[in-house]
C-alpha cells in the first residue's frame, strides 16, 4: 500500500517537473517579440524581437538600450515618423539579419507631420543586413544624426547607407537638414555609402570623424564612381551646402569584381557631377603616398567631366578620435608590407600601426593556407604569438611556425578590442594573393565539373559502383593508344641477392617500350618490351650461408609483359587540376634468359654446364631458358598536356623459374660425377661455377628447396604519347 | 609543382638510376683467380684450401702411395701462409702464371727451404704440380680439394 502511494507521488512529482520545464522553455520564446503590421508608434525595449515580414511604425519608433532586433528575409523596418534608436556606450543596441536568411533593415520615409522629428540613431550595431539604412527618395525630417555606430559584415551589395533625395517641392522651402554621420565604424561591408547628392540645397551633409576599414564594394573589373565606399553626385545647381567630409579614416577598402570574387581596385572615394571641385581634405585615405591615395579615388583625373576632389592635405595618419582600427602593416623591420604580397612562406611577425590603443590580448591569429597545388582544400592554423606593444604601435612576433609546403595562404587577425571593449576590424594580410589564388582554383575546380558533366552523356551509377570504373569510353580505337618509353634500373631479388637492402643488390640499365590501350575510364591494358641485365653476388649478402656459398651470376633478360592497370584518375578526363595520375596493375611475363658467370677471365653460359648436375644426374634434365612469371606495378604519370606525359614507374616481378640465377634447389653435384659427364664441355668451368668456393658441400643443396623462387624489381622513368586524337 | 620541377626533378632521378645502373663487371686477372682457386677467396669460409695428395707420377710413372702419403694434405691460406700434414709451415706465392713457390721451415729439421712447382692444372677441385727432382726426374704430383 505504501509503495503504491509512494508511486503516485513520483508520479506527480515527474509531472511537476516536467511542465515547469515546457513553462521555461515556452516562457523563453514568449519572450521573443516578432512584429508584424503597421504600428501607430513602437517601443522596443532591451530584449529580443524579431521581423520576418515589412514592419511599418506610422510614427515615432523608439528603441531603448539592450535591443536586438533580428530580420529575416524579407524582414523590414519602415519609419514614417521619427526615430530614436539611442543604446549606451556599455548596452548597445543591435539590428541584424539571421544568417543565411538576412533581412533588409531600417527605410526612412514619407515625410514626418510633425516637421519637427528626427533621425537620431547611435550606439547602435548594425550586422548581417542587406541594406541597413535607407533614407528613400521623398524623405523629410527636421534632422539625422548617425553617430558612434558599427555597420559591420553587412552582406548586401546595394548599399551600407543609401541617401536619397527629399521632396521637390522642398526647394521653395528654406529650412534644411542636418544631415551628421560621425564617428561611425563602417567595417568588412560588401557595399557602400552612397548620397544621391553629397552637395544639396536642402541636406547639409557633415561626414566626419568615421572609419571606413576594410570594405568590399562589389562590381565588375572596371573601377568607376559608383565603387567606392563613399560616393555620390556633386552639382553646381541647387547646391547651398557643401558637404563637410573631414577627420574621416579610409583603410584598406578594395573594389570586388562579382564573378571572379578577386580584388580590383583600391575604392575610397567616387564623386560625379556638374560642379567642379568637392573637398575631400584632412582625411586619412590609406597612404602617405599621393599617388597610390590618387588610385583609389574616381574623380576628374579619370574622368574629365567629373568633379576634382581637392584632398590636400590630406592626414598622414587617422585621426585617434574615430573608431579605433589598425591603418598600417609593416614587417618586422617596419618597412611596409604591401597589401598585394603573395604569402607562400610563414612570415615572422609583423608591426600593427593602430589609431588608438588596441587590446590584442584575446585577439586570435589564424593562417590559412592551400593543402595542396591545385584543390580547395585549405588548413586553417592558430598560431601564438607574442606582442611588444610600443606606443600606438605594436610588434606582433609569431611563436608558433607553420609548414605550409610554399602554398599561398594569409594571415587573420580577429577578436581585437580596443580599450572600451568595442571591436576591432579584422586584418588580413596576403589576402588579396590568396583570393587571386582561390579563384584560380575555383576556375580548374569549375573546369573539372564541366568536363565530367559534358562527358557524362548518361545518368551516371553512384560513385562506389564497379559500373563506374568499367565506363565505356566513346572515342575511336587509335586514340586509345598510348606508346611508351621506359628506361631505369632492375635489381635481383632472388636466392643470390641481400635479402634484407634491396639497395646493396646489384643495379643495371633497363630499356624498354611499352603500348597502352584504354578500355575504360579507369581501367586499362598494356604490353611492355623490356630489355634489362640481371646480377648479382653471394658477396653483397648479409646472410652467411649466401657468403660461403660465393656464387655470383649475370643475365640478360628480354620479357614481354602483358599487363592490366587500374587508373586512379579517369582516362577520359584532361584537366590541368588532375595532372599527376596514379596507376596500379599485374600481369605476366614471359622472359628469356641466359645465366652466365666468369671463370678465369672467360665468360661461360651456365645452363649448359649443369652446374646443378643436370648432365651428372640422368635423372635430370637442363633448365629451360625461357620462363614465366608475374608482376605487380605502380605508375605516376604526370601529364604535361594532352598527348605527352611523363611518369615513373615501379614493378616487382616474382618468376616461375627457380634458375634466372642458375642457382636451384639442386644438392650440389660430386666433382666425380661432373667429371665423368659426356655432355659437359667445360669440365674446370662447371666444377668451379657447382661450387665456387670448393667447400665440403656434401649432402647440401645449392638453394633451400623451400624458397627457391627468383624475383626481381624494375624502376625508373617513362615518356609517353598518345599517337592519335 | 611546376612543370619544370617535375622535369627536372625526373631528369635528376633518371641520371642517379642510369649512374647506379651502369655498374661494370669486374674480372678476375688471370694470376689472381689461380690463387683464389689455390687458397681462396678470403671471403667468409673460404680463407684456405685443403688440398689431399691423390696420385704421383715419377717420370710418367704412377708411383704407389703408402697411406700416410694418401693422408698428406697442404693447407694454402689465403694471405700467403702455409702447412702441411707434416707440420712443416711457410709461406706461399704465386710469383708468375703456373708457379708456385713455397717457403717452409720443416718441422724436424728447422731448416728453411724453398721450393717452386710449375702448376701443370688446377681448378676448384683438382690441381697438379710439377718439381724437378735433384735427380733429374720429373714428378708430378696431384691433388683433390678435401675443405
Amino acid at each position: 500500500m505504501n509503495q503504491n502511494i509512494q508511486n503516485i507521488i513520483l508520479k506527480i512529482y515527474l509531472k511537476i517537473i516536467v511542465v515547469v520545464l515546457i513553462s521555461i522553455i515556452s516562457s523563453d520564446v514568449i519572450a521573443q517579440d516578432t512584429l508584424a503590421g503597421n504600428y501607430p508608434l513602437l517601443t522596443l525595449k532591451s530584449g529580443i524581437h524579431i521581423i520576418k515580414e515589412t514592419v511599418t511604425v506610422k510614427g515615432k519608433l523608439e528603441i531603448q538600450p539592450g535591443a536586438k532586433i533580428e530580420m529575416t528575409d524579407p524582414g523590414i523596418l519602415v519609419c514614417e515618423g521619427g526615430v530614436s534608436i539611442k543604446g549606451d556606450k556599455n548596452n548597445k543596441i543591435e539590428i541584424y539579419g539571421k544568417s543565411k536568411i538576412e533581412g533588409v533593415g531600417l527605410v526612412i520615409r514619407s515625410q514626418d507631420s510633425s516637421n519637427t522629428s528626427i533621425i537620431d540613431i547611435s550606439n547602435v550595431i548594425f550586422r548581417n543586413l542587406q541594406l541597413p539604412l535607407f533614407f528613400d527618395f521623398g524623405w523629410k525630417r527636421a534632422g539625422v544624426n548617425i553617430t558612434d555606430n558599427h555597420f559591420i559584415n553587412n552582406v548586401g551589395k546595394v548599399s551600407v547607407i543609401q541617401v536619397l533625395n527629399p521632396p521637390f517641392n522642398f526647394n521653395v522651402d528654406s529650412s534644411f537638414i542636418n544631415f551628421k554621420i560621425q564617428h561611425n565604424l563602417f567595417a568588412a561591408n560588401n557595399a557602400a555609402i552612397y548620397f544621391e547628392d553629397l552637395k544639396s540645397d536642402h541636406i547639409n551633409i557633415d561626414i566626419s570623424n568615421n572609419t571606413f576599414y576594410g570594405n568590399s564594394v562589389y562590381g565588375y573589373k572596371n573601377y568607376n564612381i559608383s565603387t567606392n565606399i563613399l560616393y555620390g553626385r556633386v552639382d553646381q545647381l541647387f547646391s547651398r551646402f557643401t558637404p563637410t567630409i573631414e577627420k574621416n579614416s579610409f583603410a584598406f577598402n578594395y573594389l570586388i569584381d562579382n564573378i571572379t570574387d578577386t580584388v580590383v581596385h583600391a575604392a575610397n572615394f567616387g564623386v560625379y557631377g556638374t560642379d567642379k571641385t568637392i573637398g575631400l581634405k584632412n582625411n586619412y585615405l590609406g597612404s602617405t603616398d599621393k599617388e597610390l591615395i590618387l588610385k583609389s579615388i574616381y574623380d576628374q583625373t579619370i574622368n574629365y567631366n567629373a568633379p576634382k576632389v581637392e584632398f590636400e592635405p590630406f592626414l598622414t595618419l587617422p585621426n585617434e578620435s574615430n573608431p579605433t582600427h589598425i591603418y598600417a602593416i609593416n614587417n618586422l623591420d617596419n618597412s611596409i608590407l604591401v597589401d598585394t604580397l603573395k604569402i607562400t612562406d610563414p612570415i615572422k611577425g609583423f608591426i600593427l600601426k593602430s589609431n588608438s590603443n588596441v587590446d590584442y590580448s584575446k585577439s586570435a591569429l589564424n593562417y590559412i593556407y592551400f593543402k595542396d597545388d591545385s584543390s580547395l582544400k585549405k588548413i586553417d592554423t592558430t598560431l601564438s604569438f607574442d606582442i611588444q606593444p610600443n606606443g600606438l604601435e605594436t610588434k606582433m612576433t609569431i611563436t608558433k611556425s607553420v609548414n605550409a609546403a610554399k602554398k599561398i595562404g594569409y594571415y587573420h587577425l580577429n577578436k581585437a578590442i580596443n580599450n572600451d571593449g568595442d571591436f576591432v576590424p579584422e586584418v588580413k594580410i596576403g589576402y588579396i594573393s590568396y583570393l587571386n589564388e582561390l579563384r584560380r582554383r575555383n576556375l580548374l575546380a569549375e573546369l573539372l565539373k564541366d568536363k565530367k558533366s559534358n562527358d557524362s552523356t548518361k545518368p551516371r551509377p553512384p560513385p562506389d559502383s564497379l559500373k563506374n570504373i568499367f565506363q565505356k569510353i566513346e572515342a575511336p580505337i587509335k586514340s586509345k593508344i598510348e606508346v611508351s618509353l621506359l628506361a631505369g634500373g632492375s635489381i635481383f631479388t632472388g636466392t643470390i641477392s641481400n635479402n634484407g637492402n634491396v639497395f646493396g643488390n646489384d643495379m643495371n640499365m633497363l630499356l624498354g617500350v611499352n603500348i597502352n590501350y584504354t578500355l575504360f575510364s579507369n581501367l586499362s591494358a598494356g604490353l611492355n618490351i623490356e630489355s634489362f641485365k640481371l646480377s648479382n653476388s653471394d658477396a653483397k649478402s648479409n646472410n652467411n650461408d649466401q657468403l660461403a656459398r660465393g656464387m655470383s651470376f649475370t643475365t640478360t633478360m628480354l620479357g614481354i609483359s602483358p599487363h592490366i592497370n587500374y587508373d586512379f584518375v579517369d582516362n577520359r578526363l584532361y584537366t590541368k587540376a588532375r595532372r599527376i595520375r596514379p596507376s596500379i596493375g599485374l600481369g605476366l611475363d614471359i622472359v628469356s634468359y641466359n645465366p652466365t658467370g666468369i671463370y678465369n677471365g672467360t665468360i661461360y653460359n651456365l645452363q649448359p654446364l649443369g652446374t646443378g648436375g643436370q648432365y651428372s644426374d640422368s635423372t635430370k634434365k637442363p633448365y629451360s631458358l625461357l620462363a614465366f612469371g608475374y608482376f605487380l606495378n605502380f605508375k605516376v604519370k604526370y601529364q604535361i598536356n594532352r598527348f605527352n606525359s611523363v611518369g615513373i614507374h615501379f614493378s616487382f616481378h616474382k618468376s616461375m623459374s627457380n634458375y634466372l640465377d642458375d642457382v636451384g634447389p639442386d644438392p650440389y653435384p660430386s666433382v666425380a660425377s661432373i667429371l665423368k659427364s659426356n655432355k659437359i664441355i667445360n669440365k674446370d668451368a662447371a666444377i668451379y661455377f657447382s661450387n665456387p668456393t670448393s667447400r665440403n658441400v656434401i649432402g647440401q643443396y645449392r638453394n633451400n628447396p623451400d624458397d627457391a623462387s627468383d624475383s626481381y624489381i624494375n624502376f625508373g622513368i617513362y615518356y609517353s604519347r598518345r599517337l592519335f586524337k | 609543382m611546376n612543370l619544370r620541377n617535375i622535369i627536372s626533378s625526373l631528369l635528376i632521378v633518371s641520371a642517379l638510376v642510369f649512374l647506379a645502373a651502369c655498374s661494370k663487371t669486374t674480372v678476375t686477372p688471370p694470376l689472381e683467380f689461380q690463387k683464389q682457386l689455390l687458397a681462396g677467396t678470403g671471403s667468409f669460409q673460404n680463407t684456405q684450401h685443403v688440398w689431399q695428395l691423390d696420385s704421383t707420377k715419377i717420370n710418367g710413372i704412377n708411383s704407389v702411395l703408402t697411406n700416410v702419403q694418401k693422408n698428406y694434405k697442404k693447407t694454402f691460406t689465403f694471405d700467403g701462409g702455409y702447412s702441411d700434414s707434416d707440420n712443416n709451415t711457410g709461406k706461399w706465392e704465386i710469383p708468375a702464371l703456373n708457379k708456385l713457390k713455397q717457403t717452409l721451415i720443416y718441422q724436424l729439421t728447422n731448416k728453411q727451404d724453398s721450393t717452386i712447382y710449375d702448376i701443370v692444372s688446377i681448378n676448384s677441385a683438382q690441381m697438379s704440380l710439377s718439381l724437378k727432382l735433384a735427380n733429374g726426374q720429373t714428378a708430378i704430383y696431384s691433388f683433390k680439394i678435401s675443405n
